[in-house]
Order: structure tokens, then sequence, then C-alpha cells
């Protein structure tokens, strides 16, 4: 059956507010509104671990590209870091005042972090320093990585797009309408905003040039929350404040599938390495797993 | 029970409500608009409002016709007085065209009919334009020169308490954000508190006119309510006595009200 749900996980009687695959696709880590950041088995959805911490909500979760350790921003401003391989959770304080947005991990390089005190921070793959910092006019809402270091996309509450090396200015989404999904794979970026609206950009080969327009896919009714590609690019899957889940066939742009499985809105969405799965959170607490591999 | 406001116990404040559809008003009570109890409301409130009004992106609104009309079931009357700004709401902008050309009076989105904004306006103008059949309303407008996107423009539905100091009147629907934001693009710290009061059979989108003691229990320093049709006034529960006494004085505007009489008189 294309697109069953694999595992319905209750992950908490709050909001789900963030959810990230293993890079080894076996784990899948969600954060909630009960302030829990827990690790489950895919496709099983076993609860593995969990880390109750005094952070407040968990915002953004990331994996390290490589060695299993879960990063996770809270609404606090913490970040928190657990290494499998030590079992210990380090945890830098308040380096976002307001809160954590956004959390990516580029192959090979270091944490990144995007607050609502409008900063961009680079720290140490050990949360051990803080390596750089960047502050931009308005909140960056998500971060995008390929998994190549110059392939690190931002999106901020305007709705600028751009790219963090280079000196390729953003491009302007659309006027005030602010990004709250970002996705990318290869040479395409995708942003979803709070029209509803999902904008696909092709990213040139160099670093000086803005992404450029490259379509647009209309379907949602609401904020896009959640976008995720599988690893050819061939399929993009999304989520909504609509509270739908679609998927789209990004080279005709069609909407092959549109799922309604939650009882509010969706918050996140992650697609799984191998592209065989995505997870999709949900405000009413539940994340739910499905198939693509029919799509 | 006594009148006692969440938080801040001021007469004046804000609170903030989460619709169905995610959706995020502000209620600013004047001085007797009752509050939700469960509502985030109060100084800290006002604070929150600063905050969001610093770290949100300013966009467009509209100011809503229908909301700023107090509901009656007499026929609205204009309700603007000459003297400082004056928003008026009109079918068509042909009466005004002199003042839009001369720069006194400048265009401005309404959620229906045409709106504009006059800076100046003499009694014998606004007396002219307010007869005329076209004129669907007009208020005296206060407006933030440092702000004008305000609230509404962040994404906020902002509503108003109608009613002067006497009384919990209904809360008017005074402007629609162009793009209505949604909960979950708020700061979580914002979020949590701006969402503990949830209206989850309303749709701002749809609500032009709100009286939250029907929805809820609710604070006041007033012992009366007017329902949301502006035709009943009845008591605040837990202020059946206040009501009593007040209630000779409300005696006199039956002609206009449906009043409730106290417990013991109805009986």
């Amino acid at each position: 059956m294309k697109g069953r749900t694999v595992r319905t996980i209750q992950v908490s009687s709050q909001p789900v507010r963030c959810v990230a695959y293993s890079p080894d696709g076996r784990l899948l880590a969600t954060g909630d509104e009960e302030h829990q950041l827990r690790l489950w088995t895919v496709p099983a959805g076993d609860e593995v671990a969990r880390f109750p911490a005094d952070h407040g909500t968990v915002e953004a979760v990331a994996f390290h590209p490589s060695s299993g350790a879960v990063a996770a921003g809270f609404g606090s401003g913490d970040l928190t870091l657990w290494r499998p391989d030590s079992d210990e959770l380090a945890t830098r304080k308040t380096p976002h005042p307001g809160g954590v947005k956004a959390l990516a991990w580029p192959a090979g390089g270091l944490l990144v972090s995007a607050g609502w005190d409008r900063t961009v921070q680079f720290h140490s793959p050990t949360l051990g320093t803080t390596d750089g910092r960047r502050t931009s006019e308005y909140p960056i809402t998500c971060l995008a990585t390929c998994g190549a270091p110059s392939r690190l996309a931002f999106a901020d509450f305007r709705g600028n797009i751009g790219l963090f090396t280079g000196s390729a200015r953003p491009a302007q989404v659309a006027g005030t309408v602010g990004v709250f999904a970002l996705a990318a794979a290869s040479v395409l970026l995708a942003a979803g905003d709070a029209s509803g609206a999902i904008r696909l950009f092709r990213l040139s080969a160099g670093t000086t040039d803005p992404p450029q327009p490259a379509g647009t896919l209309a379907g949602h009714d609401w904020t896009v929350y959640g976008l995720g590609f599988t690893p050819t690019g061939r399929l993009l899957v999304s989520g909504s404040a609509d509270e739908t889940v679609r998927v789209w066939d990004v080279a005709t742009g069609r909407t092959l599938e549109t799922f309604r499985w939650h009882r509010r809105w969706v918050t996140c969405l992650a697609v799984a390495p191998d592209g065989m799965t995505a997870a999709a959170g949900s405000a009413d607490g539940t994340v739910v797993v499905f198939d693509l591999a029919d799509l | 029970m006594d009148a006692d406001y969440p938080a801040a116990h001021s007469m004046d404040t804000v609170w903030f409500a989460v619709d169905a559809d995610g959706h995020v008003a502000v209620f600013r009570t004047g001085e007797a608009g009752a509050v939700p109890l469960e509502a985030y409301a109060g100084d800290e409130a006002y604070q929150t409002e600063a905050r969001l009004r610093e770290l949100l992106p300013p966009g467009t609104l509209l100011h809503d016709v229908d909301g700023r009309r107090r509901p009656s079931p007499r026929p609205h009357k204009p309700q603007a007085w000459a003297g400082g700004n004056v928003l008026m709401a009109l079918t068509t902008l042909d009466p005004v065209r002199d003042e839009v050309a001369r720069g006194t009076a400048v265009e401005v989105a309404m959620t229906r009919g045409k709106g504009v904004l006059f800076t100046g306006l003499t009694d014998a103008r606004l007396a002219e334009l307010q007869a005329l059949p076209e004129c669907l309303g007009s208020w005296n407008f206060y407006a933030d020169e440092d702000d004008p996107a305000g609230m509404a423009g962040r994404g906020f539905f902002v509503y108003e308490h109608l009613t002067d100091n006497w009384i919990s009147g209904p809360y008017g629907r005074e402007a629609v954000p162009g793009r209505p934001i949604h909960v979950d693009q708020l700061p979580p710290d914002v979020r949590r508190l701006v969402g503990q009061f949830r209206l989850d059979a309303v749709r701002f989108t749809d609500t032009p006119h709100l009286q939250p003691v029907e929805l809820t229990e609710c604070a006041s320093w007033e012992s009366a309510y007017i329902d949301v049709t502006g035709r009943h006034i009845r008591p605040i529960p837990g202020k059946e006595d206040e009501y009593a006494d007040a209630y000779g004085e409300m005696v006199d505007m039956s002609d206009e009200f449906d009043i409730q009489p106290p417990p013991d008189e109805a009986e």
C-alpha cells in the first residue's frame, strides 16, 4: 500500500517538536514539549533511551553524520550532546537566549545552531567550544545541509534564503512570508513558507551565486513545518500546519500522495537516509513512520 | 468573588488566545473588558507584546469594518468625532477623492469596502460623510507612528473592548493580519504563554465579536456583561450580589438592552 504507516508512535501527551533519523537509519530521535529527548528503534518503534532534563521544550535535534552522537537544542536556549561511546551528556548553557530554533551537522564539520537571539553559532563536535558566530537581522528559522561542508543553507523569518559560505546574496523568497522548513538534495533546495507554498531553488556549483528559483509546489493550506528529500532527490516529503503530509514528484511538481494521519498540525518531518521511510511528528504527540518504497 | 485580574491587577491590560486553527489573537481590555482566568495577561503580557514587535518582521494588515462595530440590534451609526485621525470605511472612494488627492486622506486596507484615514476633518465635513449611504462606519484612530504595522501587521488578530467603563462588553476584532501567524512560528516561551488559553471552538477568521464571559471563567472589574449579540445584559458569574446592587442603575437602559433581573428579583 502506498505510503502505508509502518508505525504510529505515541511519543508524548504534548506536541512533538522535532524528529531526526540516525545516520544508519536504525534510530529515530524525537523532542517534545514534555521536555524529553527520546530515542526509538525504527521500524519497531521501541523506546531505547530517554534524556529528561531541565532545559525546556526540545526544539531541535540532529545526529552527528558518523559517530551517532545526538545534539539537542532547547526552548531555554541550552544545547546538549549525548555521545553513545561514552554515554555522557554534555551541556552548553544558553548560547541562544530565547531558545534554539534549528540545528544542523554538516559532514566532518562543526555543529551549527540557530536561535531566537538572531545568531548562528558553530560549535566543536564535543560542545567544548564555540568556534564562530554570525548575527542576522531576523531570526534564522531553519538550516539544511546536503552533507558537504560548503552546502549549509539557512532561511529566516523574513523569507530570506541563503548559503553560509561564499559571498552569495540570500534569495528573497517573498516579501514578508517567513520560511519555516528547509531541505537540500545535491543542487536543489526546498523552502516551505508560512503560506503553505514550497519553493524550489537550484544551487550553483560556485559559492558566489544566490540560489536561483526553480519552481513552486502548491498544495498545503498553511505553514509548512517539515521537509525532506529522498536521497536521489526524486521525491520531496512535506508536513504542514494543515495537518497533512504530502509526497511530491520533484521533476513534475505533482503531489503523489496526501496523507491525513494526525489530529493536529504536523510540526516536523524527517526522511530516512535510505529513503525507504519517513517520519512525521505532530502537535497531537505522535510520530507516524510511513513507507515511501512504493511511491 | 472579588474582582481579581490575572497577574497585574491593572484595569487596562492585554491577554492572548489561540484558536482552533492555531491563529493567535491579542485582546485589549480597555478598563472594563473581562479577562479569562487561564489567559496570559497583565504587565508581563504587555512586555511580551513589545518583544514580539521587536522580533517579528512587520507586514500588512486590514482594518476590520464589522469587528469595529459594537454589536447591537439597532442600526449601526458612525461613531467618530472630528479632531485627531478618523478611520472611515466606504463602499466607494468617490466621496473622498478630493481629500485623497490633497493628501489629507490616505487609502488603507479594510476587510470590506474601501478605507481611508483622515488626518484632519472639520465637524461639518465629518457629519456630511457620515450621513452618506456609502459610509460603512467611522472611528477615531490612534496610530502608533513608530510602528504602523502593530500586532496585526505581525500576524495577530487584534480585538478591542468595545464598550465604555461601566460594563464588560464584547470584544470587537479591530484588525486582521494580512497573513495570520501560526502559534508554532513563535519563540518557545511565547508559544507556551500565549497558548495557555485556547479557544478550540473559535476561529478568529470567522469571529468579529467575542464575549469571553460566555466561553470561560473570567475576571472583571464589573459585575455585569453584555452578550456577544449586544442585546442582553447579565451578571458575571460569581458577582450576582454586586449585580443586584447595580441593577437599579441599569434599568434605565432597558429600551436598549434586555436586562436580566437579579436572582431574587426574578423569583
